[in-house]
């Protein structure tokens, strides 16, 4: 089985690095976006199994791109937001978005594939 | 101020001497005229006398020459009758024959004091006598028809010579009367020159006095001038400052009335000067408190004299309506006229704004900084993780010192960021009752693999009871891990690190100890610092950012609690968090007690919070509660004081003396108390105070109900003054119950039906002094603690027999609160 991941964020040094590590889990099939439209053109025809969502993005934002996720397609994908805001105050926030769990940038990459796996799991 | 300084000294010395000169002459002038006035009239004296000695010896000479002219008349008289012998010749002859004696003898009176001129007297008198014998011999012979005779005795010659004998002694006498005049006037002249010298002398010394005295007044004059223009000058430079301050001054009276204000003031706020003088300062406030609220804060900063008070943050309100946040600053200022109070305003709008803008900065950079950071440490992760396969071990090396720093970095950043909100307060605490324990299990767990890679020991004691403490769990396994790092890196390998719990009542002690190298001396101060550590190389090779500590002391203050350490060369060193005990809540299943709740407004909010927990009866007449009251008992009555005061009393009374309800504990609300109170104190077991806390009269109801007194503190007020009454029960309402008592009677019927933890006396009581209850209080109730709040001073008489003494327009009712609570708490440990 393997589990498709969609990996959404402005920086393609990051989108790289993300996708490097998330692909260690051998099970993983990883795709990336640099945008929030992009994403939302991807969603419906690749139909990830999570997606990791970059909260600060130009044009829509990650709150403004899972609201579209959310209300546009009434879509139940587990969303994680990745976010290099995350004090501890702001996840309760995110999660209060909608939001299945927020990842704090800067990741350790050598972990990455661990805790989105923890999010497959659970579900 | 320094020219005034320097000048002033000096001035003030050449003043005196000028002064000294003008008093001096002020003090001769007089004198000098006095002398003068008495010489001149010496010298009218002196002329008087010379005119008249010149009379007098003018008087002198025409007597002697009138002897003269007598005997000429004689003479004449004589030669007329013997040459015609017609007897009427002989009338001048007769005439001087009978003034002669009378003029001689003058004579005598008039030279009497002149020995030289009497002896030529007697010899002129000889003369005119043998002269006047000779001529009546001549006449009687010529009358005796002899005139051959008498002729020939005139013939004789002998006349002749008896004439010129008296004309010689006469000559010598007007001679000498001349002289004696001479020599008089001389005298008279002589004293005259000296005198008018003298005269002229004490002139030119009155004249050299007052010229001095002039020159003396000008000078005084002309440094008054100077002084006044120094001073002028200062003021104007002080009022230079003033107007041209940036902040607002004020200058504020004892009862919190505006005086004086400067420009920056009235820009500030908006007001004209017009608007702000003799107006009460609680007016620059947001929101205004009541008048007179002004005066009773300025009274309760008990300011020291003229020591700058401390600065506290006030908003303001323009004039607009505006609010902005103000900086404010207030000095006694004990002037001349009275105590004034000089408040300085600083509008910190812009120091907050900036304040704001460095926040977002700091927090923008540090953001900005994160995202390329991610990459990087991300990739350096990925290399040294061997994910992009294996490496050579030159490469692999070099990969991890990248790598470890971008970690650092990235931690950095973090601290930063931790630090810039427990700063400006962004930090969020969601605190929740804690299980300490089991926190510390967790953080040492979350530690392992790290003291693990130090080749270090972790050790936990558990303590034996549980510990709670209600705090935000990340922040607090921030804290513990912070600290637990801290001990693992600066433990030598093969050393342990141990994690202690000291449960205890009021707080819990959380203790970190190492075995490393301590912290020197010379940081124990500044350990808590930002940006110290105690070996800048060795903290740098152990990856810290110099932040934690001063973070975990931020958090752990802003949890209540405190941060210490205790640390030895080569003993390691312990660092001790102490943290507020969460008392256990009462778990024990709720019992519903019964409430009855007399008054006339009982649907209320009160009512509506109290049915949630309790069983609630209501009675809004008398009657009906009279009726309520037999019909079976109440855990509790709650009275309120309504617009019916009698009411109350009588459901007071009514409650003491049911049948079912008399041990029933009363609490009484309501906004006009003290009247119904007083009336019988010991009745009433508690009283809340308006406005009630909804939330929490259920829990002051049931702590009543269970008699839980050893948490609140039965203390008797004593005071004839019911807004002292009811200021102190209400400041006090949180520690203790307060039973008021307005007189001495109504203390004695307390003190004998209540057993009081402290007591708080007023000296001056309607009817009586406080210490006349000392010997009913000590018979009664033992050596309860009597602490004196009286607007008298403590006067050494009695202050020994109370535990404490203060005065009422000196003491804050905090401070009030703290002493008595201290020592009904001393009184309890002595128990």
């Amino acid at each position: 089985m393997s589990w498709r991941i969609l990996y959404v964020d402005d920086e393609p040094d990051l989108r790289e690095v993300a996708q490097l590590s998330l692909e260690l889990d051998p099970e993983f099939e990883v795709r990336t976006c640099a945008s929030g439209a992009e994403a939302l053109e991807e969603l419906p025809t690749w139909k990830p199994h999570v997606v990791l969502l970059d909260f600060m993005m130009p044009d829509m934002d990650g709150a403004a791109t899972l609201k579209r996720i959310r209300d546009d397609q009434d879509r139940t994908t587990p969303v994680i937001f990745i976010t290099a805001r995350a004090g501890d105050s702001d996840a309760a926030a995110l999660m209060a978005l909608g939001a299945q769990g927020v990842i704090a940038k800067p990741f350790d990459p050598m972990r990455l594939a661990e805790r989105v796996r923890e999010f497959l799991v659970r579900d | 101020m320094s020219t005034l300084a320097q000048t002033q000294p000096q001035s003030a010395g050449t003043d005196a001497r000028w002064r000294r000169t003008v008093w001096l002459a002020i003090l001769c002038a007089p004198i000098i005229i006095a002398a003068i006035a008495l010489l001149v009239y010496q010298q009218t004296a002196s002329a008087d006398r010379l005119r008249a000695a010149v009379s007098a010896s003018q008087e002198r000479r025409a007597l002697v020459l009138s002897v003269l002219s007598a005997h000429q008349d004689l003479e004449t008289g004589q030669r007329g009758y013997l040459i015609t012998g017609r007897e009427d010749f002989l009338d001048p002859y007769h005439a001087s024959m009978a003034d002669l004696e009378a003029i001689l003898s003058r004579m005598k009176h008039a030279f009497a004091s002149q020995p030289e001129q009497l002896r030529l007297l007697a010899l002129a008198e000889q003369a005119s006598r043998e002269k006047r014998k000779f001529s009546e011999g001549t006449v009687a012979l010529h009358r005796a028809g002899d005139a051959v005779a008498a002729r020939e005795l005139v013939l004789s010659g002998r006349g002749k010579y008896l004439m010129d004998g008296l004309r010689g002694a006469l000559g010598a006498m007007l001679e000498a009367e001349e002289r004696h005049l001479g020599r008089i006037s001389r005298q008279a002249t002589d004293a005259t020159t000296a005198l008018r010298w003298l005269t002229l002398g004490l002139l030119g010394g009155l004249l050299f006095l007052l010229t001095a005295a002039a020159i003396a007044l000008g000078r005084m004059l002309e440094q008054r001038q100077r002084m006044l223009a120094t001073l002028e000058d200062t003021s104007q430079r002080r009022a230079a400052i003033l107007n041209s301050a940036m902040d607002a001054i004020l200058i504020l009276n004892p009862s919190g009335t505006i005086e004086s204000v400067n420009p920056a003031a009235v820009r500030m706020y908006g007001y004209d000067e017009d608007e702000l003088l003799s107006r009460d300062a609680g007016m620059l406030f947001a929101e205004p408190p009541p008048i007179g609220r002004v005066a009773q804060l300025l009274r309760e900063l008990n300011l020291m004299e003229s020591e700058p008070g401390s600065l506290r943050e006030i908003v303001g309100r323009r004039k607009s309506g505006e609010t902005f946040p103000t900086d404010v600053a207030i000095t006694r200022a004990p002037f001349a006229e009275g105590l004034r109070y000089v408040v300085v305003i600083r509008d910190i709008t812009e120091r907050k704004r900036i304040e704001t803008m460095k926040a977002e900065f700091v927090s923008t950079v540090s953001h900005e900084l994160r995202t390329p950071l991610t990459s990087i440490a991300g990739s350096l992760g990925l290399l040294a993780g061997g994910a992009a396969g294996e490496l050579s071990d030159k490469v692999k090396r070099l990969i991890t010192i990248a790598h470890s720093n971008a970690d650092r970095l990235v931690r950095l950043i973090n601290d930063i960021l931790d630090v810039e909100k427990l700063e400006s307060g962004k930090m969020s605490f969601d605190n929740r009752p804690i299980d300490l324990t089991s926190a510390l299990q967790q953080a040492l767990d979350e530690n392992a693999g790290f003291a693990r890679s130090y080749n270090v020991d972790l050790r936990f004691d558990r303590p034996e009871v549980a510990a709670h403490v209600l705090a935000d769990s990340d922040r607090l396994a921030q804290v513990i891990a912070n600290l637990l790092s801290n001990a693992i890196k600066f433990s030598p390998a093969g050393g342990c690190v141990s994690l202690t719990l000291a449960p205890g009542r009021r707080r819990h002690r959380i203790t970190v100890s190492d075995q490393g190298p301590g912290i020197p001396e010379e940081f124990h101060t500044r350990i808590f610092e930002k940006f110290v550590q105690a070996d800048s190389s060795d903290a740098r090779a152990k990856g810290g950012t110099g932040l934690g500590l001063s973070i975990v002391r931020e958090i752990v203050e802003q949890l209540g609690g405190s941060i210490s350490f205790d640390s030895r060369p080569s003993e390691g060193t312990q660092f001790h968090v102490h943290l507020p005990a969460l008392v256990e809540e009462e778990t024990v299943e709720r019992v519903r007690h019964s409430v009855l709740l007399c008054g006339p407004s009982t649907a209320s909010p009160l009512l509506a919070a109290l049915d949630a927990t309790h069983d609630v009866h209501t009675a809004q007449t008398l009657p009906t509660a009279y009726q309520m009251l037999d019909s079976g008992p109440f855990d509790a009555v709650l009275v309120e004081f309504g617009s019916h005061a009698g009411d109350v009393a009588q459901i007071v009374r009514y409650v003491r003396r049911s049948t079912c309800n008399e041990t029933t504990p009363i609490l009484a609300f309501g906004e006009d108390a003290e009247g119904q109170l007083v009336t019988d104190p010991a009745l009433v077991v508690d009283w809340l105070h308006k406005p009630l806390e909804v939330d929490t009269i259920g829990q002051r109801i049931d702590q009543t109900i269970q008699g839980d007194n050893g948490a609140r503190p039965v203390i008797l007020h004593v005071d004839d003054d019911p807004d002292i009454l009811r200021v102190v029960a209400a400041a006090m309402s949180d520690k203790a119950q307060v039973v008021s008592a307005k007189s001495l009677a109504q203390a004695r019927s307390a003190i004998d039906q209540e057993r009081f933890d402290a007591v708080i006396l007023d000296l001056t009581l309607s009817d009586g002094r406080g210490p006349e209850l000392l010997a009913h209080l000590r018979e009664k109730q033992g050596s309860v603690p009597i602490v004196v709040f009286s607007a008298e001073d403590a006067d050494g008489a009695n202050a020994g027999q109370f535990e404490d003494f203060l005065t009422k327009a000196k003491t804050p009712l905090r401070r009030l609160v703290d002493v008595v609570e201290r020592h009904t708490k001393r009184q309890g440990a002595h128990e």
